[in-house]
């Protein structure tokens, strides 16, 4: 999925180890997730929004509307 | 501090995927040729076609877990030649990769017990005792490996596994399919386990590139 990882980590002056360090989680993780080869689990991608301090949508992007049934 | 992983370039493909590749093709081919060199010998006594290709599957198995064992502890050497991107991923990971690295020895040690039984010189009962240690020690040790494993290494091993399943369908089924047919002839019951082994082997490989964890640079 579409994401702002990158974005916000590199405004934060981290690297992707010191990403993973604080998320728990590996680096090869991190790598996957900026390059759009994984898609976080739920947990990891609130924890992810928590500690850059924004919403799960503004991190993550997904293009999909609702179709307007009206 | 530790680098992001980067796109390849020039020296960095040379060092990330030709050195591992030439590494592993030269290793990998020695084995084989020493295995089967072990198989023609007297007192093995001249294994079949099956086992001889049993017992160079199983010893590749053990090749790549002392290898990659080889490097997790010395992450300065394991850094040159295994699909990390530093020693500092070696160090990181050291936990997961000595518990797999366990389990794959076992696993390769248990496929090459069989090899060497019925006919071979190992009586059956020994053989079974070994084999069966080995998977079972073996699935201990990768149990312990998924545990320390974080949720991309714990989603790589359930996509392999479940990969795995679908390859072994298509391959070992579409083998009996067309032996049961009079087509072809069908496999030996060690073919089946070495065909296990190798579909898992190819199904990580497969995983592991599709998630982007082939490091190139």
């Amino acid at each position: 999925m579409e994401n702002r990882l990158k974005q916000h980590r590199e405004a934060r002056g981290w690297s992707q180890g010191e990403l993973a360090r604080r998320l728990g989680v590996s680096r090869q993780t991190i790598n996957a997730v900026e390059t759009d080869k994984y898609d976080p689990s739920l947990p990891l991608a609130l924890r992810m929004a928590k500690l850059f301090a924004v919403s799960v949508p503004d991190l993550f992007i997904d293009h999909w509307e609702p179709i307007d049934d009206e | 501090m530790m680098s992001d992983a980067k796109q390849p370039e020039g020296k960095a493909i040379w060092r990330k995927v030709a050195v591992p590749a030439m590494f592993g093709g030269v290793f990998g081919f020695g084995a084989a040729f020493a295995l089967g060199s072990f198989a023609d010998v007297s007192w093995v006594g001249g294994l079949s076609t099956s086992a001889e290709i049993a017992l160079i599957g199983g010893g590749l198995y053990v090749l790549i877990a002392l290898m990659t064992l080889l490097g997790t502890l010395n992450p300065k050497a394991g850094a040159r030649y295994l699909n990390v991107e530093d020693e500092g991923e070696l160090a990181e990971m050291r936990a997961v990769l000595v518990n797999s690295c366990a389990a794959m020895a076992l696993w390769g040690a248990a496929l090459m017990a069989l090899a060497l039984a019925a006919p071979g010189p190992l009586a059956a009962p020994l053989a079974l005792a070994i084999a069966l240690g080995g998977l079972l020690g073996g699935a201990m040790f990768a149990w312990r490996s998924w545990k320390l494993s974080d949720e991309l290494m714990a989603a790589v091993t359930t996509e392999a596994n479940s990969l795995t399943a679908l390859l072994a369908f298509a391959v070992l089924g579409g083998w009996g399919m067309l032996a049961h047919l009079g087509y072809i002839p069908g496999p030996q019951p060690l073919d089946l386990l070495t065909g296990l082994y190798a579909l898992s082997l190819l199904a990580t490989f497969v995983t592991v590139a599709r998630r982007g964890m082939m490091r190139l640079g």
